[in-house]
């Protein structure tokens, strides 16, 4: 059981490890961030995939403790 | 006064009423008035808790935020969904467990004694008066705006129907409103983002628009505007992910549900609402403040700032939008998002006074009646407290004092919640000691920030060169427990 605290604890702050790089030294970010899928800019996308993986995290979660 | 919005603020207020009204009727006693008899349900729940998190703050400072910096702020928006995400990995299943009405309820089960039940109390209402002048303050904006009321008339009014909710109705009445406003903010936010994305043409041509109207371009929409270093960046994201584990007034919400299994699932429905909420609010309405509000007509100042500040462009689109009808809906959603939100602070600062820190003080329980007694003499204390800091401190950033309770919870509660659930070597006098240095070093660093030290005292230079204390403040109480339990005796086997 701790292991698998440990080991979800780990994912959600590998999840918020990028955002808080990108916004503690700017000049780490890809270049690709500069770029634009279908007009929106690439940061733009980065908060939506963001809050789908945490919002997938917390229902693995659920799952597994339902299992 | 904007036309019509006099109907649906008194409108709102009705419902909040009447909300009041029905709860008064069934509440019968302490498990009533402090968590709402544990017979809310999980969905109810989780709009409650969504509602409690997207206050003010969230909706209306966010997006103000984004107007001044742009994109930069991905990481205000993140560090609460990694908060939440850990909060269910970490804290909710014991807490529920442990506790029955307040947080001095969980760490006094393991630790029993006055000395640890009065320094939670204590922390929990220092957090709690915190955001509730921040929540205030947003109150007394939004209502001189719609109404133009003198700020020291609105906040009162907000303080009286505040005292009168948890008064009469306590947690019960206080849930079912945030409730309410929960669904209507959700329904509103996703109106409010189709709204922008018709009016502009589809999503490439509002960030489209959005670029041309800001002279940084496309830069905008990278990072690097707020000129964050890596120390801020961490320590922000440490206060918040520590700050919601200790949050009192969000923590209390999971004892209102029956059991673990329904707290959990109310914690992954809340957290999948502020996912949708706070991703439109970022993908969406965020954008559409620049695009459609940098060269609006009749919503700045002379000075060129944005009437009300920049807490109130939300309400600016609203108005650019869908004129005065819907700007002043959006008003009465924004009204009903404080007045629900001070109705829970309020709720968690009198059931930490009655139940923790005069139960500590006189060094028994009391009788229920009494404990009710003072429940409501503390609310009628804390929303008099709370109107006349408000009104001290009208001119304070309402961001900042949020802040600041999150850094508060961060470094009091959020610590010895985590270490008296996953730590047995915890002493009474660690969890004392912790406490009291989280305490004095979150407020001691915050008073030394740059916003505090220079901006509001006045000095040139700040002691403390960020805005955010955690990285200091929150190890350490951490440090100061273990050293503390290490040198003194264990209490409990």
């Amino acid at each position: 059981m701790q292991s698998k605290i440990v080991l979800r604890t780990l994912a959600t702050l590998a999840v918020l490890l990028p955002f808080i790089v990108f916004q503690g030294a700017p000049a780490l970010a890809p270049a690709w961030l500069a770029a634009k899928l279908f007009g929106v800019p690439a940061t733009a996308w980065l908060g939506v995939v963001g809050f789908a993986a945490f919002v997938s995290l917390i229902w693995i979660f659920a799952r597994e403790a339902k299992s | 006064m904007i036309p019509g919005s006099i109907l649906y603020f008194l409108g709102t207020v009705a419902l909040t009423l009447g909300i009041t009204v029905w709860a008064a009727g069934r509440n019968t006693g302490r498990a009533a008035f402090y968590a709402a008899s544990s017979k809310i349900g999980g969905f109810q729940n989780g709009l409650a808790i969504t509602g409690d998190f997207l206050s003010a703050g969230a909706v209306l400072g966010l997006v103000g935020l984004y107007s001044v910096a742009g994109a930069d702020v991905l990481l205000f928006f993140m560090a609460p969904m990694a908060g939440f995400c850990l909060l269910y990995v970490l804290v909710v299943g014991p807490l529920r467990r442990m506790g029955r009405f307040t947080l001095g309820d969980v760490v006094g089960s393991r630790l029993p004694g006055r000395g640890v039940r009065l320094v939670l109390g204590f922390c929990s209402v220092t957090t709690s008066l915190i955001n509730l002048v921040a929540q205030l303050l947003g109150a007394g904006g939004l209502i001189s705006i719609v109404f133009g009321l003198p700020f020291n008339l609105s906040v009162s009014v907000v303080g009286a129907l505040m005292t009168t909710y948890v008064v009469f109705g306590g947690m019960l009445a206080a849930t079912w409103v945030q409730i309410v406003k929960a669904v209507l903010l959700v329904s509103a936010i996703l109106y409010l983002s189709l709204l922008g994305i018709v009016k502009a043409g589809g999503l490439a041509s509002l960030y489209g628009t959005a670029e041309s109207m800001l002279a940084r371009g496309p830069s905008a929409f990278s990072f690097g505007a707020l000129h964050m270093d890596m120390y801020s960046a961490v320590s922000l994201a440490v206060g918040v992910i520590f700050g919601i584990m200790g949050l009192p007034h969000l923590l209390i919400r999971f004892f209102t549900v029956p059991d673990e299994s329904t707290a959990r699932r109310s914690l992954v429905i809340a957290t999948t609402l502020m996912g949708l909420i706070m991703g439109a609010i970022f993908f969406v309405i965020s954008p559409a403040t620049v695009a459609f509000l940098t060269n609006a007509p009749d919503i700045r100042t002379n000075s060129g700032s944005f009437i009300g500040g920049s807490n109130m462009v939300t309400l600016h689109l609203a108005r650019v939008l869908g004129g005065d009808v819907l700007l002043g809906v959006m008003g009465a959603i924004a009204f009903s998002t404080i007045l629900a939100g001070v109705a829970g602070l309020t709720v968690a600062v009198s059931s930490s006074t009655s139940h923790d820190i005069v139960a500590a003080l006189r060094g028994k329980g009391l009788s229920e009646k009494t404990e009710l007694l003072v429940f409501r003499i503390a609310a009628f204390t804390v929303s008099a407290a709370a109107v006349g800091l408000a009104i001290l401190f009208q001119r304070e950033n309402i961001a900042f004092l949020i802040v600041a309770g999150f850094a508060v919870a961060a470094s009091t509660t959020g610590p010895l919640l985590l270490l008296s659930i996953y730590w047995p070597k915890l002493t009474a006098e660690g969890a004392i000691a912790a406490g009291i240095v989280g305490l004095v070093a979150s407020v001691g660093l915050i008073i030394a920030s740059p916003v505090f030290w220079t901006k509001i005292l006045g000095f040139s230079t700040p002691l403390y060169p960020s805005e955010y204390p955690g990285l200091i403040s929150v190890p350490l109480a951490f440090a100061t427990a273990w050293i503390v339990s290490t040198l003194t005796r264990p209490t409990t086997s």
